[in-house]
């Protein structure tokens, strides 16, 4: 079945086409779920809200931009709607706010540590992280998406990446305390 | 290989081509939350068929829904417990039979709550799972939509909450618990429990036991801690909302989490985009009547021809929700018609008609109901000469309206569907009544019975194309009932008029 031909039996709650869709899609959007929830379990409720929004508004996918795209972004704003009500407190100095440097032996670290020290971040800093970094949107926009400054957004970044930074630092240090490390 | 590296470009290159596979259980979960949401999307199909009366009960469901928090709601449900207890203990006295009569259909309610929160258990959980259903059950019951669909249901027999007798059925209730131990049994009772709960603690708080608030956020903890028992909380949420078809209070919930749905959406774009509608209309109104005179007594059998005249004015409204919107603006409205078949003569002690607040012109014209050929003959014979002539009184009426309606959205594609109901306020800035007779009009004052300020009742049917996202193109014929445009000095009018509205608007 073609991508076209999918999406619009899809809009047509045929249940086949669903399931292919979900066929198709889960791992990519599983993905994101995982980067965006605190941890394996959640991320998969997410993926189960995400797809019940998904099969409920293709019919509002117009075919402006890839479908994929689409997916992603009610993946997203999901994820978001999940957990960005968390607020985090605290102001970070503005000159704080820089790129961080890390020195790492990037072979010794495997995905799943990076995986679960964004996991383990408070919800919003995980949130601006993964939509800063990960994602590529603007503080701008990240801004509107989290009914947040600008300043914040920049402020949790900054703080996420200093904690992510310190995580790592400390695994490097003490290798096979990974599973301790907090 | 040691590098120094930027920590941004590390996770970008690790997380470039990351992909999990999630466990086959959530392709199950998705199926029967699928399931659930089919029952309940029946449900708004005779709604929008009900037209305005529905629109505007949902209009007042959503209203009365933002006075309810929703938050208070899921915080206390949990500590409540004792609390309630007590109250039944101290309440309850043999006084307290006053609307027993009411209560099992609030029992009747929990208990197919209870079902379909079962059957959702039953279905999704496997045996691992069993042992948390208890607390599942709790969890669901505690859910918002759970506890707010409860109030509606309580809300809809307002005997039924009163504080006294709905704690005693708490207490009973609650006493049963220790009995049924079976897993399933217990989850049913534990919904049984806290539901009823929700109406009457809402009330206790609202009384003044805002200690007894505890941290939302410890609720959030809870809710992030155990995730299996979060999704299943969450199914017997969905299980919950099948219930939800029973009145339309309740389905005006069902729109609103629809509405919560869409807020994800449009996130996507822009949280406040296009709620705003802003345009202007105009609109050829005819004047009709369902019978009487605005003029006087005599005329009520006298036949009337509406006139064709222009309303235009500004609307903005604004979206309540996707499904929901409040629209007013100001109009300037024109309206007139005749009476036709009447006599005039001059006369010197003219015969005042009822309704008429007369100029000095008028003073000395008498006007009656059409004078037969044989009175007119008799009339002639007496010396009155070819002084009585036929014609028809004109009475014109220029109104400033200010509507204030509800736009219930049946389709929002690209050729959007409304149905619009409401009322108008209507302030006088035009009245004239005229005699028109061979092309000759001659005013002969104004109505006296015409109220300064009048409503009206609206209904209509709005259709329009987007030409745009943002430019919309309207047409939307209305009927506007005039409540009290007369008062009863002049013939008991019962007049309307009726309007194809077309206009431009501009939403943002």
């Amino acid at each position: 079945m073609s991508l076209d031909q999918l999406i619009k039996n899809c809009k047509r709650n045929n249940a086949k086409a669903q399931e292919e869709l979900y066929k198709r899609y889960a791992s990519t959007l599983f993905s994101i779920c995982l980067k965006y929830s605190p941890n394996y379990a959640d991320a998969e409720d997410t993926l189960q809200d995400s797809f019940i929004v998904i099969f409920d508004k293709v019919g509002q996918f117009k075919g402006k931009g890839s479908f994929e795209g689409w997916l992603k972004r009610v993946t997203i704003n999901t994820a978001l709607q999940r957990y960005r009500k968390q607020s985090v407190f605290g102001i970070t100095n503005e000159e704080n706010i820089r790129e961080v440097d890390i020195e790492v032996d990037e072979e010794s670290i495997p995905l799943d540590y990076l995986l679960r020290i964004i996991q383990e971040l408070p919800d919003r800093y995980r949130l601006v992280f993964n939509l800063y970094v990960l994602d590529g949107y603007s503080h701008k926009e990240i801004a509107n998406m989290l009914e947040i400054s600008e300043g914040t957004s920049k402020s949790n970044l900054a703080r996420a990446r200093n904690i992510l930074k310190d995580k790592i630092e400390a695994s490097k240090i003490e290798p096979l305390r990974h599973t301790q490390t907090r | 290989m040691k590098e120094r590296k930027n920590l941004d470009r590390l996770f970008q290159e690790k997380f470039k081509d990351f992909e999990a596979h999630p466990s086959d259980q959530v392709w199950e979960n998705i199926v029967l939350a699928k399931a659930i949401k089919k029952d309940r999307k029946v449900v708004p199909l005779w709604l929008r068929l009900g037209g305005i009366a529905a629109a505007l009960a949902i209009l007042m469901a959503v209203g009365s829904n933002f006075w309810n928090s929703p938050d208070i709601e899921s915080q206390v449900v949990e500590n409540e417990v004792p609390t309630q207890i007590e109250d039944s203990d101290a309440n309850n006295t043999p006084g307290d039979t006053t609307s027993k009569n009411e209560i099992p259909e609030v029992v009747k309610h929990q208990q197919t709550q209870q079902l379909a929160g079962q059957l959702a258990n039953e279905k999704t959980a496997d045996p691992s799972n069993k042992d948390r259903l208890t607390q599942n059950a709790l969890k669901g019951a505690n859910s918002k939509k759970m506890s707010n669909s409860q109030q509606y249901a309580a809300l809809k027999q307002p005997s039924t909450t009163t504080t006294e007798s709905a704690p005693l059925e708490n207490q009973q209730r609650y006493t049963e618990t220790p009995s049924t131990s079976a897993n399933t049994a217990n989850n049913s009772t534990g919904i049984a429990i806290s539901t009823p709960r929700n109406t009457n603690v809402k009330k206790t708080l609202e009384e003044n036991e805002s200690s007894l608030i505890i941290d939302p956020s410890q609720l959030n903890v809870k809710a992030t801690s155990n995730n299996t028992q979060d999704a299943i909380a969450q199914q017997n949420d969905e299980a919950s909302k099948t219930e939800e078809k029973k009145s339309l209070v309740e389905v005006a919930e069902a729109l609103k989490n629809d509405a919560a749905e869409e807020a994800i959406i449009d996130v996507d774009e822009n949280p406040n985009r296009n709620r705003w509608n802003v345009g202007a209309v105009a609109a050829p109104v005819y004047y009709g009547d369902f019978g009487g005179s605005g003029i006087d007594p005599q005329f009520k059998d006298n036949a009337k021809s509406g006139d064709v005249n222009l309303s235009y004015g500004v609307q903005v409204s604004y979206a309540v929700s996707k499904k929901l919107k409040v629209r007013t603006g100001v109009n300037n409205v024109d309206l007139s018609y005749g009476t036709n078949d009447i006599s005039f003569s001059p006369d010197i002690a003219a015969n005042r008609l009822a309704g008429v607040k007369y100029n000095s012109n008028g003073k000395f014209l008498s006007v009656t109901d059409r004078v037969s050929p044989q009175e007119l003959a008799q009339s002639d014979f007496q010396g009155g000469g070819s002084n009585v002539s036929d014609g028809s009184i004109n009475q014109r009426i220029g109104y400033i309206e200010v509507p204030v309606e509800a736009v219930y959205v049946i389709s929002d594609k690209r050729l959007g569907v409304e149905v619009i109901g409401g009322v108008s306020t209507l302030f006088v800035n035009d009245n004239e009544i005229a005699i028109e007779s061979g092309g000759l009009r001659t005013p002969i004052g104004a109505s006296s019975s015409l109220n300064d300020v009048s409503f009206t009742t609206n209904v209509g049917v709005g259709l329009n194309y987007k030409v745009t996202e943002s430019v919309l193109i309207n047409l939307e014929p209305s009927l506007k009932y005039q409540l009290n445009a007369f008062d009863n000095s002049a013939g008991d009018f019962k007049p309307y008029y009726v309007g194809i509205y077309t206009g431009v608007s501009y939403r943002f």
